[in-house]
């Protein structure tokens, strides 16, 4: 297990201009990476946790890359320290819950519910399920990996591709037009 | 540490740092601007992205109790990377008073005196209005439901040239068509013999006693200003004649305050009046007999400022099209009628598809009082907004009237909650801006404010503000062209001054 400061873990846990994770007090359980070892050492365990979760969040939307959790994992987010420890957290709350420690396996319903109760547990759990939920969602539908991709959901098609004036306006304009106050869009 | 000598020394590279950079270049001084941020070879260096890295690069956020504070660090300031909407502050904004009545511009500055800077500052960005054609379907939208209302709406006016409605304005034009500063004012300064340095934080400012007489006219080399130049990894020192501060709203105000020890009779307003232009965000989804709109294509500002409300209500309404990472990032959208959970998971997906066609966002800035502070304190520059009654029920008022405007058109409002950098919503109001002005203000005495009507620091002779640190009050409008033509105000006080300086010849 990776030895990490509270100094550091605070540090990175700070969220820059933009606003993409967590900050805020961990418990200490976060820090000293308090809860099953299956979850350091099972990466593949974790990410299909995960990406049951991304599905809870943004179901049928999902980033269109192979991995959905990537965004979790990403260096650049502060979330990625704490990717184990919210797949335990999942987990435990799935079988306090529901009786079945595999959140991956529980109904969209049921995941809808373990967050839900992550969301109103305590401000710094809370705090983690609300930027990981915070940061699915920015990656899900902006498209934060690669320029030219988009979100179909929400017609997004990234990178501008060439229309014609007559796609970015109204065909008569004119008729939408109110009076103006002003002279040349300056009020006096 | 031998300092190096220039005439000027211009802290900050933005919209209140240009003018003076080429107006007093091409004066025949030497003149060097320093900028903290990166250099950009525009259109070069902008990309049509929405990876919070490349944002992350330029943009900066200050976050201070009830409000927060956004700016652009990086070679031309904010003008790289605005939305080019470039308005006149309208009269009502130079005569807004103060709790005691008193006005807060200096008696000598109206949006008459103003006007012949304002004709400059435009012919310089190539400022127009939006051609009818080019208005995107969300501002004809807002418009027509304006115009429904039987209220007024106003084609608003930008720094473009040659505009393809590529959109992406807010992360730089890869067109070149946005006359941001670096294709009119930083060329034309540099060929006048401005040097431009990037990557180099100013951080102490002193006033000095020269023994070297002052040459040509020109005052003594009287201010020393201590600096890091993060890519030699050095300390540098400068000593100029005239000193100019233009790091923006928080940057000279930050400098200063820094400063202040050495700087003996400093007005101790500064920071202490910070405006902010009091943003009010809502959303919408349109009613049925409404046409689509579009989010996603034309220009990134809709094209529609309505001043409807202006002398009522102290606003102005204008719709606006957020990109998906600038609306992910800022707010919590939800239907008052969806399901639970509300925020994320089936409902909130459903609100998200009809984003881009079927929502519509106005937006309204107001003449809101200067009630935001800046301090430094215990080595950070803190920022914080006491809400009074007056500013909540400002908001409260203002919310109202832009679901009114909704409501009364058929349209739907929805929940909006603004989010801190957790992803957590705010718990009480909160304005979040990046049109700060007024933390060095000018007025027409110490006690009211940093620098004078010419921009000069009270006790401090040859030290300026010339950026939006120097506006002392919310104009309602964007605050970029207020700046530049306040900036080439100034500048046109300083070269009348030094009347027939020519270059001097530094020791």
């Amino acid at each position: 297990m990776e030895a990490i400061s509270r100094r550091k873990a605070l540090g990175m846990l700070g969220l820059t201009a933009g606003a993409l994770a967590v900050t805020g007090c961990t418990p200490v359980k976060v820090f000293l990476r308090w809860y099953p070892v299956e979850f350091d050492k099972d990466l593949d365990r974790v990410k299909r946790v995960l990406a049951a979760f991304v599905d809870a969040v943004v179901p049928g939307v999902g980033p269109r890359q192979n991995d959905p959790t990537r965004h979790l994992f990403d260096p650049r987010f502060p979330l990625h320290l704490h990717t184990g420890y919210l797949a335990a957290d999942l987990c435990r709350r799935a079988r306090d819950c529901l009786g079945s420690p595999a959140f991956e396996f529980l109904s969209g319903e049921e995941r809808a519910q373990v967050i839900t109760e992550g969301l109103g547990a305590d401000p710094t759990t809370a705090r983690l399920y609300a930027g990981a939920i915070y940061l699915t969602q920015i990656s899900s539908y902006v498209g934060i990996y690669d320029d030219s991709d988009g979100c179909p959901t929400i017609g997004w098609e990234g990178r501008y591709r060439p229309r014609s004036w007559t796609d970015l306006t109204y065909p008569r304009a004119d008729e939408f037009l109110a009076n103006e106050l002003g002279v040349r869009g300056n009020f006096a | 540490m031998d300092p190096i000598v220039t005439d000027v020394l211009i802290v900050g590279s933005g919209f209140g740092a240009a003018p003076p950079a080429l107006r007093l270049a091409e004066s025949g001084l030497s003149v060097t601007v320093l900028e903290e941020g990166p250099h950009i070879d525009a259109p070069r260096d902008f990309r049509q992205t929405q990876d919070p890295s490349y944002f992350l690069d330029y943009f900066r956020s200050h976050q201070g109790l009830n409000i927060g504070m956004t700016y652009v660090e990086a070679l031309g300031g904010a003008s790289g990377f605005y939305e080019m909407v470039s308005l006149r502050a309208p009269s009502l904004a130079f005569d807004t008073c103060d709790e005691n009545g008193r006005r807060l511009w200096p008696t000598s500055v109206s949006r008459e005196s103003l006007d012949p800077y304002y004709q400059v500052a435009e012919r310089m960005l190539n400022v127009h209005q939006i051609p009818v054609d080019h208005i995107p379907k969300s501002g004809l939208l807002f418009s027509r439901m304006m115009k429904n209302l039987g209220y007024s709406c106003d084609r608003a006016a930008y720094a473009i040239r040659g505009c393809i409605g590529s959109g992406f304005c807010v992360a730089g034009c890869i067109y070149g068509a946005k006359q941001s500063l670096h294709f009119n004012y930083i060329p034309k300064a540099k060929a006048a013999g401005a040097n431009f340095i990037t990557g180099i934080e100013a951080r102490h400012v002193r006033q000095v006693q020269t023994r070297i007489p002052s040459a040509n006219g020109l005052p003594p080399l009287r201010y020393e200003v201590d600096c890091r130049d993060a890519a030699a990894g050095a300390d540098v020192r400068y000593r100029a004649r005239l000193l100019i501060l233009a790091g923006g709203t928080l940057g000279s105000a930050k400098l200063l305050l820094k400063s202040r020890g050495s700087l003996p009779g400093l007005s101790e307003t500064v920071g202490t009046r910070v405006a902010f232009n009091g943003g009010v965000k809502t959303a919408a989804l349109l009613g049925p007999d409404w046409p689509d709109g579009d989010m996603f294509t034309g220009r990134s500002h809709p094209g529609m400022v309505s001043y409807e409300f202006l002398e009522s209500h102290g606003i102005t309404v204008q719709a606006v099209k957020p990109l998906p990472l600038q609306a992910m990032a800022a707010a919590r959208i939800t239907s008052p009628e969806g399901g639970v959970p509300l925020h994320w998971g089936q409902a909130h997906v459903e609100l998200m598809r009809k984003y881009r066609h079927r929502m519509v966002v106005l937006f309204a800035l107001g003449l809101t009082p200067p009630t935001a502070r800046l301090e430094w304190s215990r080595r950070r520059l803190r920022l914080s907004l006491e809400l009074s009654d007056q500013l909540r029920e400002y908001y409260k008022r203002t919310k109202a009237l832009l679901h009114s405007i909704y409501q009364r058109n058929g349209c739907r409002p929805l929940d909006v909650d603004f989010v801190d950098s957790n992803g957590e919503a705010h718990e009480d109001v909160h304005f979040d801006t990046s049109h700060q002005v007024g933390s060095c203000a000018m007025a027409d005495s110490r006690g009211f404010g940093v620098v004078d009507a010419d921009g000069e620091a009270f006790g401090h002779p040859g030290l300026f503000v010339t950026d939006g640190a120097a506006v002392p009050g919310s104009i309602a409008v964007s605050t970029s062209l207020t700046i530049l033509a306040n900036a080439e105000r100034i500048t046109a006080g300083i070269v009348e001054r030094l009347g027939g300086a020519r270059r001097s010849h530094l020791p």
